[in-house]
């Protein structure tokens, strides 16, 4: 089993009028990504050049062992989920897989239709009538019915209440039980990849900021908060700075830390902080 | 691209317009030989059965135009020729269908209103129609493929008009009515020869250049 089931090396591609540049990150085999940035940040276009459907201007892409452009049966094994529905909205749900089943050679309708029983969503139903979360459970229904080890999701969560994100994560966490599963997790709701993701790569402007296990990354830099005079050290990056006439508050690296001065506060940041921070910085 | 995945995409594009329509088919089905009769002409069934089907070939981009299916094409694992020649392949198979159902109702009104089609005139009629369909396929694909249906819609009547333009004119320069018989027109055979192999080569050409400008517009 190759090593790593995402590969991206110095991709760039342009999109309409905006550019990636120099993306890259890497995603072991058995392990979930948070792929995480504001909105407009290149989520999307980096996984439409994952998913073959942008070509890039330069830079590598492996998905699961294969160079990109790779044979189109690639796809067998990458489930998509995306923020909203790619299906003929006037489909019931078993017409969606008459629709789609000729497609995949391990298609399980019987496993399709233990997904559907298992989500409560009722065969019956239109496309058009599932709720936002019922529509993600859709997406990963079809994911997980063709057997895809790869599962590319772009903005699952978005419009869903936290009962659905938790249950998402539950969903997810059931997948990754066998090793040979993977997850790329798109998302700007940072809270969600605090309990799953093992990975995580910060994306803005159409560039990579950091990339690295969730842990590390977090463990990399700290908050501090002071007076309005403080954060100043000139030997010192701060991240984000925000000084207003209360304070100032800024992120740096935490190998930094010893070198401020001032009477600060000094805490471990939060996903959300660091993307928030590493945005403003740029 | 395999033979398999273009079927399995023709097939997908019926799945697609299936929920859709169903009112319009089911008026065609009524009005093509109501009207034929009413006209007292038998093959206008036939022909009003292949107009409709015409227009029903560019349902399948508007279907997907409204509901993102490009992205779902981009998901599925088939090559992305094979999206465009599978929606040829629809188009051919409801012509097919068009042409097999105006048939059935051309010979059954020429037996009820005792006015027998000639092999000449059947040929005739079957490889005109073949000849329109393809051409009206032929010059509005591309558009669909360039720009989307949503953008390219006003475009791709331009060789509708065009069209009738130009027998207009071929009718007013000729002073013939371009329904009827020219004196000295050429052979049966040789217009179905014309239309079979005119036709064949419009959509083959077509094609081609439908692959390229889809490829570029989902670059």
């Amino acid at each position: 089993m190759n090593d790593l089931a995402i590969a991206v090396r110095h991709l760039d591609a342009t999109r309409g009028t905006f550019h990636l540049r120099d993306v890259s990150f890497e995603l072991p085999t058995g392990f979930v990504m948070g792929f995480v940035g504001r909105n407009g940040a290149g989520k999307t276009t980096t996984i439409r050049c994952l998913l073959g459907m942008l070509t890039p201007d330069a830079g590598e892409i492996e998905v699961l062992g294969q160079p990109l452009p790779a044979d189109p049966a690639l796809r067998e094994d990458i489930g998509v989920v995306l923020d909203h529905s790619t299906l003929v909205e006037d489909w019931r749900l078993t017409e969606v897989e008459r629709a789609l089943a000729p497609f995949y050679s391990r298609w399980d309708g019987a496993r399709y239709r233990a997904l559907l029983e298992e989500f409560e969503l009722d065969p019956r139903h239109k496309v058009k009538e599932l709720s936002r979360g019922q529509a993600m459970k859709l997406g990963i229904t079809l994911a997980l019915s063709h057997h895809a080890r790869l599962l590319v999701l772009d903005e699952p969560t978005s419009g869903l209440d936290p009962a659905a994100r938790d249950e998402l994560v539950s969903i997810l966490g059931d997948f990754l039980t066998d090793d040979g599963h993977s997850v790329l997790f798109s998302t700007h709701i940072t809270s969600d990849l605090e309990r799953i993701a093992d990975y995580v790569t910060v994306i803005d402007a159409g560039r990579v900021v950091d990339s690295a296990p969730k842990d590390e990354l977090l463990d990399a830099y700290r908050l501090v908060r002071g007076g309005p005079e403080d954060l100043v050290d000139p030997d010192v990056d701060f991240l984000g700075l925000r000084r207003n006439e209360t304070g100032a508050e800024a992120l740096v690296a935490a190998g930094q830390v010893d070198r401020l001065s001032g009477d600060l506060v000094v805490d471990r940041p939060t996903l959300d902080e660091i993307v928030v921070k590493m945005g403003d910085h740029r | 691209m395999t033979s398999s995945a273009v079927l399995r995409l023709a097939r997908l594009d019926v799945r697609s317009v299936a929920p859709y329509r169903n009112a319009q088919v089911l008026l065609m089905v009524i009005l093509a030989p109501l009207l034929a009769a009413i006209w007292g002409e038998p093959a206008s069934a036939l022909v009003m059965a292949v107009v409709f089907a015409t227009f029903l070939a560019a349902y399948p981009f508007a279907v997907a135009d409204k509901n993102d299916l490009d992205t779902l094409y981009g998901m599925l694992p088939v090559a992305r020729r094979a999206v465009v020649v599978g929606r040829l392949v629809f188009s051919l198979g409801l012509f097919a269908a068009a042409l097999a159902y105006g048939g059935v109702a051309t010979a059954a009104l020429a037996t009820l209103m005792h006015r027998p089609l000639t092999a000449e005139d059947a040929v005739m009629v079957v490889t005109i129609s073949f000849a329109i369909f393809a051409l009206m396929a032929a010059l509005q694909f591309p558009f669909y493929w360039a720009f989307g249906y949503t953008k390219a819609r006003a475009a791709s009547f331009v060789p509708l008009f065009a069209l009738a333009f130009g027998v207009g004119v071929v009718s007013i320069a000729t002073g013939q009515d371009p329904t009827g018989t020219f004196p000295g027109a050429p052979s049966a055979a040789l217009v179905a020869a014309v239309s079979l192999i005119g036709g064949t080569v419009a959509l083959a050409v077509s094609t081609a250049l439908s692959v390229r400008l889809d490829a570029r517009r989902v670059r």
